[in-house]
């Protein structure tokens, strides 16, 4: 049995005096995709940035490795191995695509920043030809797998999205799903994915946790979530 | 020992127009969010309605209703002011920094302070022409307030009020007499008492109207707006009328204020009317107070012109003290107290730009969040 | 009759508008990166000013050559450097902690600016001279090194402030571009939680900001001050204008555009007004009988009115522009 990457016990969070997500107790496991999903407005967005220390916490604990991360500012979660993808602005357009992958080394010395670019180019080649265009210029699934790659420059064990195929093509939008599958096939990184399309993320997700409101309404295997016709009818707009 | 004359009426004029004044930019700052860093403008307004546009009027009634004395007026002028023969009618000398002083104080007086009804008229044409000024400034200012960014809008009114005064006003000696100033219509045989009961009235009608905004349900909406977009973006349309007015309220007090202050000096220049003292200190006023507080605005004003003119008392003592000369003492060293003062202020009461009793105010972020949630 | 204003004044024009540029530049660049209008920093140019003038006063006076036009902006800039970063660290962050909104560190920067303003006119006042008696007022135009071309006397100034405009312009452009903390100061005016969250020290690099935008306008201060008849701290009340001037125009969203904006704004000023002026006199005055009125002493309407044209026309400045679209557009280019 695989060890537990993360894992929230009785998490209360939210924005100020808005408190938005409520008592979420949830478990992701190393090497595996775990599928958020849950009406707009329900919490999956605060939830993520809960996880990465970007709001504020009423109370419960967050866990990474088995340590509590909870009070943790941002940028020491991204230096014990956590990236945040956030659903827009995860990409610095105005900085061409070289002063991104840059950026994403920022802490790192030089030499390793350029070793692992090296590696990073090798597994997104088209970032190859624009290297020296503004990412303003990339296209919409271009600039997630940018972020992707910035993402890994840092070698994170965790990566989260937040509906990385918003707006795209479907085309596009596969591409990015295949590679969020490979992460976790090729390179063995744990996974949390929050999605819009339900149907597409829980057919690809290990497990999956419904948000409702605020509140955890199912967590468990992707595939049983799936398979409820009342939860899914209800909430995801599946069809029955 | 203080002496008395530090309250002096002229002192009592200054205390209440600076009372109107930090009312008039507390609607504006404090209630709508409306940055006015061009508030020495809009007292200018009033001052140059008493001295430019005043002593015109007042020349012009005198040439109608007393022609032969007019004329023998601008011969009396011109033989005791060297180079004067240029003026062709009483109206443009009067307007004239070299003979303003004798025009205005030894034919113009005498003749308005002879006759009642003309008096009555002058003073009800000279307010109106104030206020007249201030709306279409104001006009002006709100033009710009519908349309900018809190922050563009303060650059913009701060530059405009410096491009009017210290340049427009400033360099051009025939409109309020350049850097020279004019002396200005004064009524009655004591201008000063006639300045302290103005500016009194002015400063309860000021206090009034404040009070009456802050509490009505617009009032309470203006403030929601000025703290939150969301709300701002649900009444859009009746904030622009409500901006509109308070900004057409706030430059009429203001240049009111001006009016009476020149009264009560019985003289004004565009250099004295700079951003320091008119629109610096009616803010550090307001900040003292607590903003969108009126009765704090009248405690903030009333502070610090005593703090102000006691500094001004003991300039002597303590120019020795510091080994500075005593006139910089006087000019320079409350600038810096008041600067630093506010710096302390907005330190220790950040809040103090927004301390209103929230129980007066709803909670609009609350409410549209309710109702969006309900929608659902 | 002249429409165009002679050689020395052209000159004298492109040191001004040079200079204004350096204050826009700076002005932008804090905009940028810390989101508040600095009213002070006109002011913080000043220091510059004070800086050149006792210079000349203690160390240059006998000799003043090149190496004061060296001394002279680089100290400037520095001591101007120094006093910018004092009001971020020590007086702006502070305030935007404790949770001033954006109209009270507005007001901040009021604040500082009244302060320094009347700082800097008590110590020309109060500290004597060594070699010049009085300090306030003081001219010191003649201190500068003298180019000669043919017939022609230059004052050097009005060379070397253009000159330093451009060469500062390129080396930040080279700091923005080849250095990580550089891209790192762009990624962060873009994205502050993003470059925070790649491990950016956000708020050195809003420190740094500060200290360059106070290093150009103290470089601007130091050659200005052979502008002005005499060094008064006073003039920068409406310097202020016209640097915010040039800022809006550039859009407040660049720094080569407030660069750039500044200089327009600085020639339109002085250069525009001028032939203005001349055109008025040559036309209006001397044929249909308008008055005989200096029009260059209301050369800050050109700059205000400039403003109004970029706010209503082009409200995000001439940054926001799409140069491109507007060339073939105007038939340009192909497109
Ligand atoms: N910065 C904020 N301050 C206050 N409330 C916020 C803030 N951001 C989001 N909210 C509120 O939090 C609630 C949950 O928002 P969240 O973005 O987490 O939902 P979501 O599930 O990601 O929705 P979507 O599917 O539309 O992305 C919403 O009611 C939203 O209005
Ligand atoms: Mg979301």
């Amino acid at each position: 049995m695989a060890g537990v990457t993360l894992r929230t016990q009785a998490l209360n969070a939210g924005y100020g005096r808005f408190h938005i997500i409520f008592d979420i107790d949830l478990e992701v496991r190393r090497g595996e995709i775990l599928v958020i999903v849950g009406p707009n407005g329900s919490g999956k967005s605060t939830l993520l940035k809960t996880l990465f220390g970007l709001t504020k916490v009423y109370s419960g604990r967050v866990e990474f490795e088995g340590n509590d991360i909870t009070k943790l500012p941002p940028h020491a979660r991204a230096r014990l191995g956590i990236a945040y993808l956030p659903q827009t602005n995860n990409i610095f357009a105005e900085l061409t695509v070289r002063e991104n992958l840059k950026m994403a080394g920022y802490k790192l010395r030089p030499e390793i920043v350029e070793e692992r670019t090296r590696e990073v180019l090798e597994l997104f080649p088209f970032l190859k030809e624009k290297l020296n265009s503004k990412a303003k210029t990339l296209s919409g699934g271009q600039r997630q797998l940018l972020a992707m790659a910035m993402a890994l420059i840092r070698r994170p064990r965790l990566l989260m999205f937040d509906e990385p195929t918003a707006g795209l093509a479907p085309k596009a939008a596969k591409e990015v799903v295949d590679r969020i599958l490979w992460l976790r096939d090729e390179l063995g990184k744990t996974v949390i994915w929050v999605e819009q399309n339900a149907k597409l993320a829980l057919e690809k997700g290990d497990s999956a946790v419904l948000m409702v409101s605020g509140r955890v309404a199912y967590a468990g295997p992707a595939s049983d979530l799936l398979a409820d016709k009342d939860l899914g009818k209800r909430y995801l707009g599946l069809k029955g | 020992m203080v002496d008395w004359w530090i309250f002096s009426d002229s002192f009592l004029v200054t205390l209440l127009v600076y009372v109107t004044v930090a009312l008039s930019l507390n609607l504006e700052a404090g209630f709508t969010g409306i940055p006015n860093f061009g508030k020495h403008l809009f007292v200018f307004l009033g001052a140059f309605a008493a001295q430019g546009i005043g002593v015109r009027i007042a020349a012009w009634v005198y040439e109608k209703l007393r022609p032969e004395e007019a004329a023998q007026a601008l011969t009396d002028v011109s033989r005791l002011v060297p180079g004067a023969s240029k003026w062709t009618s009483l109206v443009q000398a009067a307007a004239d920094t070299d003979a303003n002083r004798i025009i205005v104080n030894s034919y113009l007086k005498p003749f308005i302070t002879s006759n009642l009804a003309v008096e009555v008229l002058l003073a009800v044409v000279i307010l109106a022409v104030t206020v007249a000024l201030a709306m279409l400034f104001g006009l002006i200012a709100s033009y710009a307030a519908l349309r900018l960014r809190e922050d563009y809008l303060a650059i913009l009114l701060l530059s405009f009020g410096e491009l009017m005064v210290m340049v427009i006003f400033y360099q051009t000696e025939s409109l309020s007499g350049g850097n020279k100033g004019l002396w200005a219509i004064t009524f009655t045989r004591e201008p000063i008492r006639f300045a302290l009961i103005g500016s009194a009235i002015l400063a309860v009608i000021a206090f009034l109207y404040a009070e009456r905004i802050a509490n009505s349900p617009m009032g309470r909406t203006m403030r929601a707006v000025r703290d939150d977009e969301v709300a701002a973006s649900v009444f859009g349309r009746d904030i622009a009328l409500i901006r509109l007015k308070v900004i057409m309220a706030a430059s009429v007090l203001a240049a009111l204020a001006g009016f009476f202050y020149t009264e009560s000096n019985a003289s004004a220049t565009a250099r004295t009317f700079n951003r320091v003292i008119w629109t610096f200190l009616p803010w550090a006023m307001i900040i003292l107070g607590g903003m969108a507080n009126n009765k704090g605005a009248i405690v903030g004003a009333v502070a610090f012109l005593i703090g102000k003119r006691l500094f001004e008392y003991y300039q002597e003592p303590i120019g020795q003290a510091l080994h500075i000369q005593a006139e910089l003492v006087g000019s320079l060293l409350p600038n810096i107290l008041i600067g630093v003062f506010i710096l302390v202020i907005l330190y220790l009461r950040p809040q103090g730009i927004l301390p209103e009793s929230i129980s007066k105010t709803v909670d609009f972020r609350r409410l549209l969040e309710e109702e969006a949630r309900r929608e659902r | 009759m002249a429409i165009l204003p002679g050689f020395t004044y052209t000159l004298n024009s492109i040191a001004y508008a040079a200079a204004i540029g350096l204050l826009s530049m700076g002005l932008t660049l804090t905009y940028m990166t810390t989101r508040v209008p600095n009213f002070a920093h006109a002011t913080i140019g000043m220091i510059g000013s004070v800086v050149m003038l006792f210079l000349i006063d203690r160390v240059f006076y006998d000799n003043p050559g090149w190496t004061l036009f060296l001394a002279g902006p680089l100290l400037g800039g520095l001591a101007a450097a120094a006093f910018s970063v004092f009001m971020y660290v020590a007086i702006l962050r502070p305030l935007a902690n404790r949770g001033n909104t954006i109209i009270g560190l507005m007001i901040a920067t009021l604040a500082v600016d009244i302060i320094l303003l009347n700082i800097l006119t008590l110590i020309l006042n109060e500290v004597p001279g060594k070699n010049i008696p009085k300090l306030i007022g003081a001219p010191i135009i003649g201190f500068q090194p003298k180019i000669k071309i043919g017939n022609w006397v230059i004052d050097s100034y009005t060379i070397v402030l253009p000159l330093a405009a451009a060469v500062l312009a390129v080396a930040f452009h080279l700091f923005l571009t080849r250095t990580s903390f550089g891209v790192a100061m762009r990624a962060t005016i873009e994205n502050p939680d993003l470059a925070s969250a790649m491990g950016v020290n956000v708020s050195l690099v809003y420190t740094v900001s500060w200290a360059v935008s106070g290093f150009l306008a103290g470089v601007a201060g130091a050659l200005m001050a052979f502008a002005f008849k005499g060094v008064d701290p006073a003039v920068s009340a409406l310097i202020i204008v016209t640097v915010f001037a040039g800022s809006i125009v550039g859009g407040l969203a660049s720094v080569y555009w407030g660069l750039l904006g500044g200089f327009i704004v600085g020639l339109a000023e002085k250069i525009g007004t001028t032939m203005i002026n001349n055109i008025y006199k040559a036309l209006f005055v001397a044929h249909l009988g308008f008055p005989n009125i200096s029009l260059v002493n209301y050369e800050k309407v050109m700059s205000l009115g400039l403003v109004v044209l970029v706010l209503l026309y082009a409200p995000r400045g001439l940054a926001g522009v799409d140069w491109g679209r507007l060339a073939s557009r105007l038939g340009l280019r192909r497109g």
